[in-house]
């Protein structure tokens, strides 16, 4: 089952290629992007890694589980709040995104609480899954689309109108002093690890996380980076990138099938980073569900031996989801989103310091 | 029951959807096929905007002559004109499949950014849309209906790409190409001028427009175009002749081939060298042609060659024009520092050419 950790990160970082990450990097570009995303390389692969070899001491237990045996109440309950929240925003971000995409790119005229709504309701059904359902949808999904976004973005690079010139201006760039909102936001691209708190539940890993496996995280982190980030200056050039809103769109726009049956490179495109997207936003709202089901368990919600707590929390989470959708302007989502990855580390540090704490207190 | 209350409640979840979607049917949309921009003839306006719309028809092979509908209107900024424009049809305006956008040469001259936003920031015009000067109005080009066009086409877009016609004096930019080049420091940007025949029958292509910010246009000739082009975007087809005292050689040169590079002298740009491979045949000649004299015919070619790009290149210099790169090229030697560009500024009209030309021909065509 151990695949199933390289899908998560796979996820998260085809998501974050034409989502939020590339207009946060394209706004730090005069300001160090390169070494911060070279740090990001680095730092990424370690936690992960960290992150790893510490789940694998609890075999078959999720984070609930294993914090629920080896610590207290009062430190179990607000780490665990705190997860589900970070978790939710996590999701939240993804699913503003997209749906402002949407309605920028494909039908500007729907209104956008239908466009959440079609979201909500998707996602709704894949929150309610069993864990391991959720593996297979993940599975099955990437197995469709990888290949297609693979060919896209050959197809991309392939371009004879790809200037490379501006890429390597770009590139002149890489004395600059490293930024730490570019840091945190390159380094992002890695979180999908952190999904393991529920689905450690299924993994098992009987080999340590080493030294291969870290390169192999980094090389893809490279190739997801550089893609990222140089692929739209190749496009657009260097001097304006950072007025895009969302630049990888954009420059999808700026390919042609010549020969496809669609012209243009942008609706393929979207549609299937749509679909990633909405593995992404099930992930994260499924581990958020699953934590707040951990701590939040009403006993008297009850409906013919069903317990309806989870379905409550759903509908809470798309009624939030809905309101914020149509309240928030794309400014508050960028500021959102840069805050939500600043604090990054901090999340990090709570999720390594409760393993840390529990696997002294198993131990013992 | 319970089975029957899950049905309903599903049943009734998905009626919700079924008002219609947002989207609006296609038979509410009319398809602008091609924009056209002109400075305003009249005082109060500063634009005037030209709409082809294509007009559905039942089946393409019925239709004889393609029919089209025309909007105009002037306005102070692009949008607002379109604004008006939506009501002088019955139908949203469909922006989506837009394949030529026109500007009026005059307008190249000044600001142009204002309406270069208004065409990016709209997200449902294609990037990939043609850019194109025309001359003598936008209006009047996009009006001309040229025989043998199809219904229900984009006009002009086979002009373009290499998709119909295939010429080294054609000049084709898309929209996010002309983007770039215009906002990037170190390379100008390149458009083709799109002309009519007086009778107004036809669609010309052949020469091209340099625009530069704060500074006047600059117009390729013909020859000058198909040089430029033929280097830039390596297109084959370029024609050149060839006049000594005996002989008279047209050649046809399939594969161009241009590298260039700044040479880099105590921190500062002291030349550009440009190697140029070309091959290519001999098309037309007045006399009888030899063989085994192919490589002494290269060797004209290539002193012809090199005088006639010599002369490209250093009128561009002279007006400080650069549609190559060449700056953008000498911007990514070293690592970035700010007086970079303008160093480059300085000295790139005074920069020496070190050009080498190598040209083969392989062969006389059917007859020697």
């Amino acid at each position: 089952m151990n695949r199933y950790l390289y899908y998560f990160i796979i996820v998260t970082m085809v998501t974050n290629i034409i989502a939020s990450v590339p207009r946060i990097l394209m706004g730090e570009s005069k300001n160090g992007v390169i070494l911060s995303m070279v740090i990001a390389v680095i730092v990424g692969p370690i936690l992960v890694s960290v992150l790893v070899n510490l789940f694998r001491h609890f075999p078959n237990m999720s984070l609930p589980e294993i914090l629920k045996k080896s610590t207290s109440k009062w430190f179990y309950y607000p780490v665990l709040l705190y997860f589900a929240i970070s978790w939710y925003l996590a999701g939240l971000i993804t699913l503003v995104t997209y749906v402002l995409l949407f309605n920028t790119f494909i039908s500007s005229e729907t209104s956008i609480v239908i466009t959440t709504l079609a979201f909500l309701i998707i996602i709704s059904f894949g929150m309610l899954m069993k864990e391991k359902s959720v593996l297979y949808t993940t599975e099955i999904v990437l197995v469709m689309f990888l290949p297609i976004i693979f060919f896209l973005i050959m197809k991309v690079y392939t371009d004879p109108r790809l200037e490379w010139d501006y890429i390597k201006v770009a590139a002149t760039h890489i004395q600059e002093l490293p930024s730490y909102n570019a840091i945190s936001a390159a380094a992002f691209i890695f979180i999908g690890v952190v999904n393991l708190s529920i689905f450690n539940k299924y993994m098992n890993f009987n080999k340590k996380f080493g030294l291969k496996h870290m390169l192999l995280l980094a090389l893809a982190g490279v190739f997801t980076l550089f893609t990222t980030y140089f692929v739209p200056i190749g496009f657009n050039g260097f001097e304006q990138i950072e007025n895009f809103t969302f630049p990888w769109v954009t420059t999808s726009d700026a390919v042609r099938l010549k020969f496809g049956i669609i012209e243009r490179l942008i609706f393929i495109f979207l549609i299937v980073f749509l679909g990633v997207a909405f593995i992404s936003l099930l992930i994260h709202w499924h581990v958020s569900l699953k934590l707040f089901e951990s701590i939040v368990q009403i006993k008297r919600l009850k409906w013919k031996e069903i317990n309806l707590t989870s379905y409550v929390l759903v509908i809470i989470f798309g009624v939030i989801g809905i309101l914020v959708t149509r309240q928030i302007s794309e400014y508050e989502l960028l500021k959102l989103t840069l805050f939500f990855y600043n604090i990054l580390p901090i999340f990090y540090g709570i999720l390594i310091g409760s393993l840390l704490i529990a696997k002294r207190r198993l131990k013992t | 029951m319970k089975l029957n209350i899950k049905l309903l409640i599903t049943t009734l979840g998905m009626a919700c959807f079924l008002t219609g979607c947002g989207f609006k049917d296609i038979d509410n949309r009319i398809f602008v096929t091609g924009i056209g921009i002109d400075p305003s003839e009249k005082e109060e306006g500063k634009y005037k905007v030209t709409l082809k719309l294509a007009i559905p028809v039942s089946t393409i092979q019925q239709e004889k002559e393609p029919s089209y509908q025309y909007l105009v209107h002037e306005g102070d900024n692009i949008e607002e004109a379109v604004r008006i424009l939506e009501t002088h049809t019955d139908k949203t305006l469909e922006f989506g499949h837009t394949k030529i956008i026109l500007v009026n040469e005059k307008l190249l001259e000044g600001d142009i950014k204002e309406f270069m936003d208004y065409l990016f920031r709209r997200g449902d015009i294609q990037t990939i849309a043609w850019v194109g000067a025309a001359k003598p109005t936008a209006e009047e080009i996009l009006r001309t209906e040229p025989k043998g066009e199809s219904a229900v086409i984009s006009p002009l877009s086979k002009f373009f790409g290499n998709v119909g016609t295939e010429s080294p004096y054609i000049v084709s930019t898309y929209l996010y190409e002309f983007r770039r080049s215009f906002y990037s420091e170190g390379i100008d940007a390149v458009l083709p001028i799109v002309e009519s025949n007086e009778s107004g029958t036809q669609l010309i292509v052949n020469k091209s427009i340099i625009v530069k910010e704060k500074q006047d246009s600059y117009h390729l000739s013909s020859n000058l175009t198909s040089d430029f082009n033929a280097l830039a975007n390596n297109i084959g087809g370029y024609s050149v002749k060839l006049e000594t005292d005996e002989l008279n050689l047209v050649l046809n040169l399939i594969d161009v081939n241009m590298k260039y590079k700044v040479v880099k002298k105590n921190d500062q740009p002291s030349s550009i060298k440009v190697d140029v491979k070309m091959s290519g045949v001999v098309s037309q000649s007045n006399k009888r042609l030899n063989v085994e004299n192919l490589d002494e015919y290269s060797k004209l070619a290539t002193k012809e060659i090199e005088t006639r790009l010599k002369e490209l290149f250093t009128t561009l210099q002279k007006e400080e024009l650069d549609p190559f790169g060449f700056g953008l090229k000498y911007r990514t030697m070293q690592l970035y520092e700010k007086d970079i560009f303008d160093k480059w500024k300085q000295a790139y009209p005074n920069l020496p050419f070190d050009l080498t030309v190598d040209v083969s021909l392989k062969s006389t065509g059917t007859i020697q």
